[in-house]
Parts: C-alpha cells; sequence; structure tokens
C-alpha cells in the first residue's frame, strides 16, 4: 500500500468516526530536538455500532418520524457531514431547491439535537500527555485460568488507556449539544426567525452592534464549519432502556413496563455516564406526571401505579430501590436489573445443561460435587462429567482444600465456583466469533451467486433506465435468485439478533 | 512365480496390519476417511436449530441495511485494492470480461468532494501537500450517486458501443495489416518484460564500452514520421480495447518513463552526455501535462479519456510533441519504439530479442 492509499484509508476512517487522532509531545532526548508525533487510535466501539445502524435508525423514526431517520441516515452514510451539506444533501435528493428544504429540515435538525441524538465532532488532534500512552502489553496466551484472569486484567489496562484518549478528545456535554446559533428559535415555535439572534444584554447598544457581527460570523461557521455525527451513547443508551422495559415486562407486566418506561424518559437527560448503576431518584408525583403524560399509562389510575412501583421495588425482584425520607422516592438500579437479564440468558446456554441451571444459584458459594448433583438432581457420575466439561471450558474454577499435607486426591476436598467476569467474557467472545462467522457465511454465499446478481444487476438497470434488454433469466436462474434472497435476509436477520445480545452483554 | 508374488503380497499385507490403530473414547476404531481435494469451507452440521422466522419489523431493519450498505459500495469512501494486475504482462491481456464489467471505479467522485480537507478536521500530517482544494459537483451529484448509478452505467455502454463502432469502421482496410502486427506484438510484450526484468539486473554491469557511447544514437531520421504514421494506423487498426483508468494510464506512463530514464541514470553515472535525438528530462508530469492540453483544447465529452485522446491527435499534433523533444506514449508496448533502434538491438542484453520485434520499421507501419 503506497502512502497516498494509507492517507485516503485514513482520511475515511477519521471521517467515519472509527479513528482518533491525538498528539503526544515527545521531550528532546539527547540531540534529538523536542518533536510532535502525530499516532492514531482505533474505536473499537463505534466500529462495532456500525453493525447497529438499523436499529438506530428505528429508535429515531419511531420516536421523531420519518424525516428525521432521513437526515440521521446521511450522517451515519457520510459519517459526519456539516448543517450546510445536511440541507444540500436532502435537497439533492428530493429534487428540490435547498431554500424549500431548508426550514423543514433546520426544524428536524434542531429536534435531533435537543434529544441528543446527534452532536458536534470532538477534536481531531487533541494533545495527549506522554506517560499515559504505553505500548499494548502482550497478552498472556494460557489455556488455564490464571492466563484467563490476566487477560482480563490487560484488557482493563488497555481500556484505560483508551477511555483517557476519548475524553481528551471530547468536549464538555454543553458544547456538545450546543444547538447552531441559527436554529436556537427553530422548531419551539414552529417557524420562527431562522436567521440570526441576538444573544447581547439590551441596553449595550454599541456593542450589541459589534458583537451583531460576530453573532452573524458565528452562525455562518456554525452552518458551514461546524461536523455534526450521531451520538451512539445516546442511542445505546435507548436501545439499554428498551431491553430493561421489555424484561420488566416478561417479569411482571406490561402496566409496571410503562411505568419503567416512563421513569427512564424522565432521568434519561440525567444521565451522565454510558453504564449507570443507579438512575437520579424520582419522587411519587413526578412519576406520576411522567406516566400519565405516556399513550399507555394515560388510562392508568394512581392506584395502579403506586401498585406497579411496590412490586418491581421488592427485594427478591429489585428492579427499583426505595429511597428518601419516608421511602417517597425511587432509584432505578441498572446494575442489578442488568445482570439479572444476562444471567438468566447465561443460565439457558446448552453448554451448561441442566446443571448450569441450578448452578447459577451456586454461584456465589463454593460448593463440592455432592452438593452441585443434590441440587441438579443428576447421578454423581454425570455431574462429574459436566463439570470436568465446563472445566475444559474454563465456565467454573475448581478449588482444592487438602486434609492431609500429602495432597492425595482422594483425601482432598474440591470446591467448584463460577467466576462471573470470565464467564461473561467467554460468551462475549463466543458471540463475536459467531457475528464474524456469519459475515463470512454471507459474503461466501454471495459470492457463489455472483454471476446470477450481476444478471439481475443489469436487468435492474435497464428497467430503472426504461430502456429494453435481451437478458433474462432460466428458471434454474431465478431459482437461484430466490435462494441466495432468502439466504441473505436469515444471515442478516440473524446478525442483528445476535447483536441483540452481544450489546446485552457489552453496552449495557 | 505367482507362488512368489503370492508370499510377497501377503508378506505386504502383514506389515499394514501391524500399524497401531487409533480407538475413540468406547473402543471404536478410528479410520481416518480419505478426502478428495480441501476440506469443505463450511461442513454440514448435525442437530442444526430450525430456521428463525422473520417478522416486518426484521424485514425492515434488513432492508436498512442493504441501503446503507449499497450507499457505502458506490460512494467515494471506498477505496478499492490497486489490483496486482494493472502493471506488467498481465495488464496487456485484453480479456472479454473487462471489456464489458459494469465498474464504478471510474464513476466514483474524488474523496475532497464530501470531506472538508482542513486542519480542523483532519490530523495535518493527513492533508499532504497543502490542502487539496474541494471539487464539489454543481449540480450535488455526490449525494445522489446510489440513485442515479444505474444510469450512468447505461451511458457508459452506449459510449462504449459507438466508440467501438468506429473503430471497426476505420479498420476495415486493414485487416492483414492488423493481425501481423498484433502476432508480433504479443511477441514484442513477451520479450520486453523478460528485457524489463534483466534492465534492473543488468543496470549496474553496463559499462563504458562502444556500445555504451553509441547508445541512442539514431541515424534513422525518418524514423518518427514513419513510425508515427505507423502507429496511427496501428492505433486505429487495433481492436477496442477497455477505456483505461486514469491509474491504468499513470502507471502505463511510469514504465514508458522508467525505460526512458534508463538512458538518464547511465548519463548522470558516467557523466556522459550522449548524444540523444530525444530530451533526456522527459518527465510523467510532462506527458499527462500534453494530454491535458490537449484534454481542454478539445473540451471532451465526460466519458474521454486520456487514451482517447493519444489516439485521436492528429498528424501535426504528434509532430508538435515529437519537436518538443516527448514521444508518443505508446500504451500498448512497454518500450517506447525511439529506443528499439538497431544500435540498441546490438547491444542484445536489454533490446529486445531478435526473434521478436523487427528492427526494420517497416514492420510498425
Amino acid at each position: 500500500m503506497n502512502i497516498t492509499q494509507l492517507r485516503n484509508c485514513l482520511l475515511v476512517l477519521v471521517q467515519h468516526n472509527c479513528v482518533q487522532g491525538f498528539k503526544i509531545f515527545q521531550e528532546a532526548v539527547g540531540p534529538n530536538p523536542p518533536k510532535v508525533l502525530t499516532s492514531y487510535l482505533g474505536l473499537t466501539d463505534n466500529i462495532l455500532h456500525r453493525m447497529r445502524f438499523p436499529k438506530f435508525l428505528s429508535i429515531v423514526r419511531d420516536e421523531l418520524g420519518e424525516e428525521a431517520e432521513a437526515l440521521l441516515e446521511g450522517l451515519l452514510e457520510h459519517g459526519r457531514l456539516t448543517l450546510e451539506q445536511v440541507v444540500q444533501r436532502a435537497a439533492a435528493r428530493a429534487g428540490k431547491a435547498e431554500s424549500e428544504v431548508e426550514l423543514p429540515l433546520k426544524q428536524t435538525f434542531a429536534a435531533l439535537v435537543r434529544s441528543h441524538y446527534i452532536e458536534r465532532c470532538p477534536a481531531s488532534e487533541p494533545t495527549v500527555a506522554p506517560k499515559a500512552i504505553e505500548p499494548p502489553k502482550k497478552v498472556p496466551r494460557g489455556p488455564n485460568s490464571k492466563g484467563r484472569a490476566a487477560k482480563v486484567a490487560a484488557i482493563k489496562n488497555l481500556e484505560s488507556d483508551y477511555d483517557r484518549i476519548v475524553s481528551v478528545a471530547a468536549a464538555l456535554d454543553t458544547e456538545r449539544f450546543r444547538m447552531p446559533s441559527s436554529l436556537e428559535e427553530v422548531g419551539e415555535t414552529g417557524g420562527g426567525d431562522v436567521s440570526m439572534t441576538d444573544p447581547v444584554v439590551p441596553g449595550q447598544k454599541r456593542k450589541r452592534d459589534a458583537l451583531a457581527m460576530d453573532a452573524k460570523t458565528m452562525a455562518i461557521v456554525d452552518e458551514k464549519e461546524v461536523l455534526w455525527r450521531a451520538n451512539y451513547e445516546e442511542l445505546i443508551r435507548k436501545l439499554r432502556h428498551q431491553a430493561c422495559v421489555a424484561q420488566v415486562k416478561t417479569r411482571i407486566d406490561a402496566a409496571a413496563g410503562s411505568v419503567l418506561a416512563a421513569m427512564l424518559e424522565m432521568t434519561r437527560s440525567s444521565e451522565t455516564t454510558s453504564k449507570p448503576q443507579v438512575s437520579a431518584p424520582l419522587s411519587m408525583t413526578v412519576i406520576m406526571q411522567a406516566v400519565t403524560m405516556t399513550p399507555e399509562g394515560r388510562t392508568m389510575t394512581m392506584e395502579r401505579i403506586r401498585g406497579a412501583l411496590h412490586q418491581m421495588a421488592q427485594e427478591t425482584v429489585g428492579f427499583i430501590t426505595r429511597t428518601g425520607e419516608g421511602g417517597s422516592s425511587y432509584i432505578i438500579s441498572g446494575g442489578h436489573r442488568v445482570t439479572e437479564i444476562w444471567t438468566g440468558k447465561l443460565s439457558n446456554i446448552q453448554a451448561l445443561d441442566d446443571e448450569g441451571a441450578d448452578g447459577t444459584k451456586t454461584g456465589q458459594l463454593n460448593v463440592v460435587l455432592m452438593t452441585i448433583a443434590g441440587m441438579a438432581m443428576v447421578q454423581l457420575k454425570d455431574a462429574r462429567e459436566l463439570l470436568y466439561r465446563l472445566l475444559k471450558e474454563q465456565y467454573v474454577v475448581v478449588q482444592e482444600v487438602a486434609k492431609t499435607a500429602e495432597h492425595s486426591a482422594q483425601k482432598s476436598i474440591y470446591l467448584w465456583n463460577i467466576n462471573w467476569d470470565v464467564v461473561k467474557l467467554l460468551v462475549l467472545d463466543d458471540m463475536y466469533h459467531a457475528a464474524g462467522n456469519l459475515q463470512q457465511r454471507l459474503s461466501h454465499e454471495l459470492e457463489q451467486e455472483q454471476e446470477v446478481l450481476e444478471l439481475l444487476k443489469q436487468i435492474q438497470a435497464a428497467k430503472a433506465a426504461g430502456a429494453e434488454t435481451h437478458v433474462t433469466l432460466t428458471q434454474r436462474q431465478h431459482e437461484q435468485v430466490k435462494r441466495i434472497r432468502r439466504v441473505a435476509s436469515i444471515l442478516e436477520a440473524s446478525l442483528l439478533k445476535l447483536d441483540n445480545a452481544i450489546l446485552l452483554f457489552y453496552d449495557f | 512365480m505367482a507362488f512368489r508374488g503370492g508370499r510377497g503380497g501377503r508378506g505386504r499385507g502383514r506389515g499394514g496390519r501391524g500399524f497401531p490403530v487409533m480407538r475413540d473414547e468406547d473402543g471404536m476404531a478410528l479410520i481416518p476417511k480419505s478426502r478428495d481435494g480441501p476440506p469443505p469451507l463450511f461442513p454440514t452440521l448435525e442437530n442444526l436449530p430450525p430456521l428463525p422466522d422473520l417478522t416486518p419489523k426484521d424485514e425492515a431493519l434488513v432492508s436498512r441495511r442493504r441501503h446503507l450498505e449499497s450507499a457505502w459500495n458506490v460512494s467515494p469512501y471506498y477505496i478499492e485494492k490497486p489490483k496486482a494486475k494493472s502493471v506488467g504482462l498481465a495488464a496487456e491481456i485484453e480479456r472479454y470480461s473487462d471489456r464489458y464489467k459494469l465498474s464504478v471505479q471510474t464513476k466514483r467522485p474524488p474523496l475532497s468532494s464530501v470531506l472538508k480537507l482542513a486542519s480542523a478536521y483532519f490530523p495535518a500530517e493527513l492533508l499532504g501537500q497543502g490542502n487539496q482544494k474541494r471539487n464539489q459537483r454543481a449540480d450535488g451529484a455526490q449525494w445522489t450517486l446510489q440513485t442515479g448509478s444505474a444510469k450512468n452505467d447505461l451511458q457508459r455502454l452506449d459510449q462504449l458501443a459507438s466508440l467501438e463502432q468506429k473503430r471497426m469502421k476505420d479498420g476495415e482496410d486493414k485487416e492483414d495489416v492488423d493481425k501481423e502486427e498484433k502476432k508480433k506484438k504479443e511477441g514484442e510484450e513477451g520479450d520486453d518484460d523478460d528485457d524489463e526484468e534483466k534492465l534492473d539486473d543488468e543496470d549496474e554491469e553496463f559499462g563504458d564500452d562502444d556500445y555504451a557511447q553509441n547508445f541512442g544514437f539514431d541515424d534513422d531520421e525518418d524514423y518518427l514520421d514513419m513510425d508515427d504514421g505507423g502507429d496511427d494506423g496501428e492505433r486505429e487498426q487495433l481492436t477496442p480495447k477497455p477505456l483505461m483508468v486514469p491509474s491504468l494510464i499513470k502507471s502505463k506512463a511510469k514504465d514508458f518513463v522508467r525505460s526512458a530514464s534508463f538512458v538518464t541514470r547511465h548519463e548522470t553515472g558516467d557523466k556522459k552526455h550522449w548524444p540523444l535525438p530525444h530530451a533526456t528530462s522527459l518527465t510523467q508530469m510532462d506527458v499527462l501535462a500534453l494530454l491535458k492540453l490537449r484534454q481542454g483544447a478539445r473540451m471532451p465529452p465526460t466519458d474521454e479519456t486520456s487514451q482517447e485522446c493519444i489516439e485521436n491527435l492528429t498528424p501535426k499534433e504528434i509532430e508538435t510533441i515529437a519537436d518538443k523533444g516527448l514521444d508518443l506514449p505508446n500504451l500498448d508496448l512497454p518500450w517506447p519504439t525511439s529506443l528499439l533502434t538497431t544500435p540498441t538491438n546490438r547491444l542484445g542484453h536489454f533490446g529486445p530479442s531478435s526473434g521478436g520485434i523487427d528492427t526494420d520499421h517497416s514492420g510498425l507501419s
């Protein structure tokens, strides 16, 4: 690959938010002068989010409508765009003049910014302190559990550097979601003054005039120079809330689900981290108001809402916790809720068999073989075989407690335990492999049918142009086209469903 | 005799039966299955779960995914890997499948049309030599690539067909010469590529002998006229080629320049000034600049490429090029014809072999 191609590849990756450049200042060493090095970090989270773009589009469509979906599609397609480019794109696709589409488009844009679904792009080349960056340590590979634990620790080290660089590049939330000055009055009043607004305190006429030019320049800069992109954090948060509400609906009932949905909507704006463990507290009155505003909760009575809250707050369930004076407020315990979901998922994994379903209950304790066999209601011999299989796959760990100094196998007690972090990583690893296999299989199938697809493209192209074509498909080719369409749909849908599980284990 | 054969066979059998047999946990013998060819990429699995049913929501998600993927495939962001067969012998061979292949490569707008190449948005070192000017198309076509791709491909096919018809008409009178030239061309290419490979190896071996001093001396005054006339006819008679993409033309120009600069290397190394009839300051930029001039003067249609510009040059323009000391880039041959003169052939080790090119220029006309 030559240098020009490499540059183009990096430009495209930065444009699509897959790579973040950063500067490291290297101090002078000996005769060498101090220099500034530019390095690049692959943003693995953003790269994996590309699998979920269809889900992001459907979220925005359900909440804000088709125009918002089309706008977001443009941002996802091109990675980053200015407001001016967004308007041009919409005008070109609609076949209309820019002035015609500008106003409704800017209203939609403002709605997306207010919902935090789009944000201003971070700095292209922030400076990072050199000591913070260490070369990635070689991850030790080994079949034993010690190797696994070391791998987990190494991954956490890498993550801390990654987070540091990303946080240096990111701006404050106030800046990220600052509305372009030309749109500050758009949308709220339904088509107000689109031209520049006057931010100066009234009474200072001279300064106002001087600053009016700055405001105008700022408006132009905001439209033409500021790049906007989709805010993956907010979209993932929305998906997380949807998963929690679905879990509550299955565990309790639909009414409780509606109440939780309303509570999550109220606390969404106050969530500062990407994976909060607890939400802000909400009082009873606020919850009532929020629920009655939703279409599902409008018909719910106060007693019904109170009952749903009481059910969710029960200790055995633990979805929400009562807090505050006299237990008047409720906190959604996000961490526990998510753990419940994926613990339930883990217990369904085929490899764990019957033993696993009961093993989850005993996961907090070290147990002996007899106890496990008793709880799982399997033969001792079968329990031993299953445990050895699980040990081989590293889902469980064994600890030897020797009765005598000689450490003979017959006189030692073996305690079995599950390390949830390791198991979670194992399952996540398997799922990533599965997703990779799905992608490979899809590309393999499409490659096999390349000839027929080319013919189909020709026919479609001819039809689109209105010209006659002499290319036709035989019966066998028709069958092939039907088959490949069905196969491709199944593989792509399976990938999207697998992605739900990946989200649960990693992003939620 | 049969007895001996039988005994031998039995002995061999006994020897074969003596090898240890692998057994699995249950005691059954494991016999490795003999495979014809490599193992299957996706072996069939037993006990597969049932196929999932697709809901309308799933269908909607899948269609959105396909829409995005097709948009990315035709966008300027799709950076194509340069084919390994873009230089050398393989590129010279016309492939029937390449001729009518619907290729998006030539239609892809440049990255600068969608990227804001400024230091505020990208790290400075990626911006290269100065900020590239944005070549944003006035009609906003870079936003509608996906919807218009079918139409563009068809237009391209129509233009290809019309160009072929034009070439076939002009070449009707010279069919016999065309066949001869083709045969020689194949021979030339085979020899020239070998010679190109030898060129780098023997570069250092070239010393201060008489051959070196006489290298490039062209005592054939009429060479250029005959050659150009011959080349004109040759180009028109050749069977229609696929339109060459700019990257291919540049790689060809590089080959051409490399072969021309062979002379300059020796000149600077030995500090000799060889009496070369053509300027040794030939560069790729000169050739391409001239082609651009040509394009600008004629205001060609959007799909016209440098290949057509070369082929449609009038004799007067060719003369002008020759006067400036530039040789016409003959994109069919890796070697410029100006170097294929008798003194060159005498040298032998980097000229084409005797069986290949006819050094008498009448062969090229």
